[in-house]
């Protein structure tokens, strides 16, 4: 092996270096976790109702949340990528506030929101109760989620060229045609891609939810709640367990993008 | 009949003034410029894909400017021709019949009836990734064509496609153009990709279309110094020139006089083109010398492929000669041989002098 | 005047169709602000004014920045590297990296301080963390370690795009003009990306500003403890018995101070506006989706 050899794998090695150091981190994380919950405890537990119950709480909640965001999402997704706003860079901040802001502040603007008027009337009214209750769970995953959703969608339609539009309509297919036979199939795996980011993102909102919702044991307990009131009542266990399954929910939905993506990179 | 009248626009820096143009029914037409003149903008005037300032533009009687391309009844083909990559071949043909809402016998009927006369039929099925440029390029025409526009508008369809198979294209262009008859405008900066192509051509400055004629005619008699250095016009010569009887006498460099047929008087450009240029082997006495006959030096033979480039030097002018080898062979000269050199006065064109 | 070849992004067409989504974006940004605005009728002057004369806030926010800026400087020092390396070097099983550093963004944040706590109380490291004498879970720099897994993530992901954008020929050339390996890499390379990097500084920043859960999971209160549990140095810096900013709004609601806790809420919106305002502004391309 010759001088500028040797210096090109040193070169290489000092910077990967750091990526190992990371990697090594974040695996030390996983796997004392893992040594420390040990498989027949995360098998007895991932049994519990409690467990269970958690679960699907979270899933269903956070699957209307994702869809309501898709419904946002795609469409304001769209006009900002096609279209300028006015003041489009204020516009664009404040779109992206609601993921930037802490989410637990978020979920004190929430409270504050449904404890104002018109929204604490129209609740009066409806007889219904958003503020420490389910439908509070999704609202939350909702607003924390969006802004993310919106812009992942505006960056998949951003690698779809207009022209494939222009073509579209000078072939005489209106804007609405062009949109959801051109537009929409052209960014199909953009847009799936991003549906398993916000969806993952949803299931592990917490802190937006700690105000606005409060954990009430069997009914709000989305996972990540769960796993702060197991831990702060003591069942480590329970909360081990969950953590884990908030883990694997995330690593599995990534490598689901990373299939989905292909080539458009999402991350 | 495609009409543009007084067109103005603006984008940033660039500004594209009254432009006017006339485009005939059934015609090939070219606008042809250098990178970012402008050309691409006007095209996208023409498809409603950009709006204009003001002006018009009117398609067969009717004013198009404020219409969405959808109603603009045209076919437009972008540059690499924007295939939709989720659709079949046939799928993409029948994109713009099924938007329409068109039955299903008509839709089917068309596309036999393209994919017969573009050769598509063993395509029909697959889908457009692995397509070479000359099938491609047939699809995008067979999708264009199917709604039987009133014209064709292709931005620098031959440019991302190799030298060799770029004049195939070109000529099969031209030939589904004669076999169609729907109008085509193209543009290009290239402009020997379109000379066998073009009815007419328009040439572009930046923001302003400087001539509209023939390929032939803007060769021959080019309307300024801007058109001329385009085409690569390669004797330019200032010059005074004075009227005679049967034209002009147009003095180059304090030395030489240029007889000429065209009628243009004061401090001009004299532009000779080099095809027409006429010289022999045979030297001739200063006696000899009449109107326009030059003695002169070959000072530089350049070997082009297909054509064979001369530069005599008369006096002190450097002149250009093309010739196919063949004939420049039968002529025998080589290098630093002195020769004669004849120029028609048809050949030297005057143009004003910016 | 050359035409410089503006993309064509605006067709306009069917107006119906066009003002649907313009309707639903100008809805979406009227729910932003009325869900930040509708907020000041629960907060006041007064309660600002309170608030702000109180000794803990002041060294909240100041142990806020102190930790914010730590994380950051750490994540810049390991996140810079690693991301060129990443969007540079052919590693083996890069896409399982890529995949982990992902899963890391969307981790819960209790996940995320429930695991940092069990790591740190994993035999082999409780041992060293005996023999230095120091317990890292419910200290003070513990928070930096709680923030640091976010910021570093994100960060990662920002630096690594803003070193995809940068030509790798532009190196190329730079070496064959035989410019070292570390002179290209800070004459060539850092500058060019150098918009994405800032993106990615300050979002890596406002990431390590907003985390919450993972630092009151892995470093809990800090408020209501004794002055004497602090080490000289914190109690020299007045960084003691104070909560970074999410936290010390948490408690203020619990407490019962809704007033102030919402004021806080406003100082934490007011950080977040300025630096997603100017990650717009910089214009640092795919940073934020």
């Amino acid at each position: 092996m010759n001088y500028s050899k040797i210096k090109q794998s040193v070169w290489i090695t000092s910077f990967s270096a750091f990526v190992v150091i990371v990697l090594i981190a974040i695996g030390f994380l996983i796997i004392t976790n893992v040594l420390f919950l040990g498989l027949s405890d995360f098998l007895y537990y991932a049994g519990e109702s409690r467990t269970w119950v958690s679960f699907v709480t979270t899933l269903w909640t956070t699957t209307i949340a994702t869809v309501l965001s898709m419904f946002i999402g795609v469409p304001v997704g769209y006009t900002l990528s096609r279209y300028k706003l006015p003041c489009s860079k204020l516009m664009k901040t404040l779109i992206d506030l609601p993921v930037m802001v802490p989410p637990v502040a978020t979920g004190v603007f929430l409270l504050g929101v449904f404890k104002s008027v018109p929204l604490v009337n129209i609740t009066q009214f409806l007889g219904i109760r958003i503020d420490h209750a389910l439908p509070g769970v999704i609202v939350a995953q909702f607003t924390v989620t969006v802004s993310f959703c919106i812009r992942l969608v505006m960056a998949s339609f951003d690698t779809i060229s207009p022209r494939f539009e222009a073509v579209a309509r000078s072939l005489g297919a209106d804007l609405p045609y062009t949109f959801f036979k051109v537009s929409l199939p052209l960014a199909k795996n953009g847009l799936i891609a991003s549906l398993i980011i916000v969806w993952a993102r949803a299931v592990a909102e917490w802190g937006s939810l700690m105000l606005f919702v409060g954990g009430i044991q069997g009914r709000t307990d989305v996972m990540p709640f769960a796993v702060y009131l197991d831990f702060i009542s003591g069942k480590i266990g329970s909360a081990l367990t969950m953590s884990m399954l908030c883990i694997l929910i995330a690593i599995g939905s990534m490598y689901a993008v990373y299939r989905v993506g292909g080539k458009t990179r999402v991350w | 009949m495609i009409q543009i009248k007084n067109l103005n626009v603006t984008l940033g820096n660039f500004i594209m003034k009254n432009i006017n143009l006339k485009i005939n029914t059934g015609e090939y037409f070219v606008l042809l410029g250098p990178t970012g003149c402008g050309k691409t903008v006007l095209l996208e005037c023409l498809v409603g894909i950009r709006k204009p300032d003001s002006g018009e533009i009117w398609i067969d009687n009717e004013n198009i400017t404020h219409k969405y391309p959808e109603e603009r009844h045209i076919g437009y083909l972008p540059q690499d021709f924007t295939l939709f990559p989720n659709m079949t071949v046939q799928e993409n043909i029948e994109f713009g019949l099924k938007a329409q809402k068109k039955d299903k016998k008509y839709i089917q009927s068309v596309i036999n009836m393209l994919a017969e006369s573009l050769n598509l039929s063993q395509l029909l099925s697959r889908y457009t990734q692995g397509l070479s440029g000359g099938e491609k390029q047939r699809v995008a025409l067979a999708r264009a064509l199917a709604i039987e526009p009133k014209s064709i508008f292709l931005d620098e369809p031959l440019n991302a496609i190799d030298e060799n198979t770029r004049e195939r294209l070109s000529y099969e262009l031209r030939s589904i153009h004669d076999k169609f008859g729907t109008t085509f405008v193209h543009v290009s900066h290239n402009l020997e990709e379109i000379s066998d192509v073009a009815d007419r051509v328009g040439i572009m400055n930046f923001g302003t279309l400087e001539q509209v004629d023939t390929i032939q005619e803007i060769l021959r008699h080019p309307v300024n110094q801007y058109v001329a250095e385009f085409t690569r016009t390669k004797n330019i010569f200032p010059g005074s020139s004075i009227s005679t009887d049967d034209g002009c006498r147009v003095l180059v460099n304090n030395t030489i006089w240029f007889h000429t047929k065209s009628k243009l008087v004061g401090n001009v450009l004299a532009i000779i083109r080099p095809e027409e240029i006429h010289f022999n082997k045979r030297h001739l006495n200063p006696s000899e010398l009449d109107k326009n006959v030059f003695s002169g030096k070959i000072v530089k033979i350049t070997n082009k492929g297909n054509f064979i480039r001369l530069e005599i030097d008369i006096g002190i002018l450097l002149t250009v000669c093309t010739m196919a080898y063949i004939m420049y062979a039968d002529t025998g000269v080589q290098k630093e041989d002195t020769v004669s050199v004849y120029i028609p006065p048809d050949a030297v064109h005057l143009i004003k002098k910016i | 005047m050359l035409y410089t070849g503006s993309e064509v992004k605006h067709v306009s067409g069917s107006k119906w169709f066009i003002s649907i989504l313009y309707a639903i974006t100008v809805l979406f940004i009227l729910y932003v602000c009325w869900l930040f605005l509708s907020n000041t009728g629960h907060t006041d002057i007064q309660s600002i004014l309170q608030l702000v004369n109180r000794n803990w806030f002041w060294r909240s926010v100041k142990l806020s920045l102190v930790t914010s800026f730590i994380t950051t400087i750490i994540a810049i020092l390991i996140g810079i590297p690693a991301a060129y390396a990443l969007s540079r070097f052919e590693i083996p099983g890069k896409t399982f990296i890529d995949i982990i550093f992902a899963s890391v963004i969307v981790l819960p944040a209790s996940s995320i301080g429930l695991c940092l706590i069990v790591a740190f109380q994993y035999e082999p490291v409780l041992k060293i963390q005996e023999a230095l004498g120091f317990r890292i879970v419910h200290s003070l720099p513990s928070i930096v370690i709680a923030q640091l897994v976010h910021a570093i993530a994100f960060g990662i992901k920002a630096w690594r795009v803003a070193f995809d954008n940068v030509n790798p020929r532009f190196e190329q050339v730079a070496r064959t003009l035989g410019s070292s390996r570390i002179r290209t890499f800070w004459k060539i390379t850092l500058p060019q990306s150098k918009i994405g990097i800032i993106a990615g500084i300050i979002l890596a920043w406002t990431r390590a500003m907003a985390e919450f859960g993972a630092v009151l999971l892995f470093s809990s209160t800090f408020r209501n403890r004794h002055i004497s549990q602090f080490s000289d140095i914190t109690r020299f810096l007045g960084l003691d018995r104070a909560d970074i900013l999410p936290i010390s709004m948490l408690l203020e609601i619990e407490c019962g101070n809704i007033e102030q806790g919402i004021a806080i809420a406003f100082v934490l919106l007011m950080i977040t506006v300025l630096s997603v305002y100017t990650l717009n502004k910089i214009g640092g391309k795919g940073v934020l989706s």
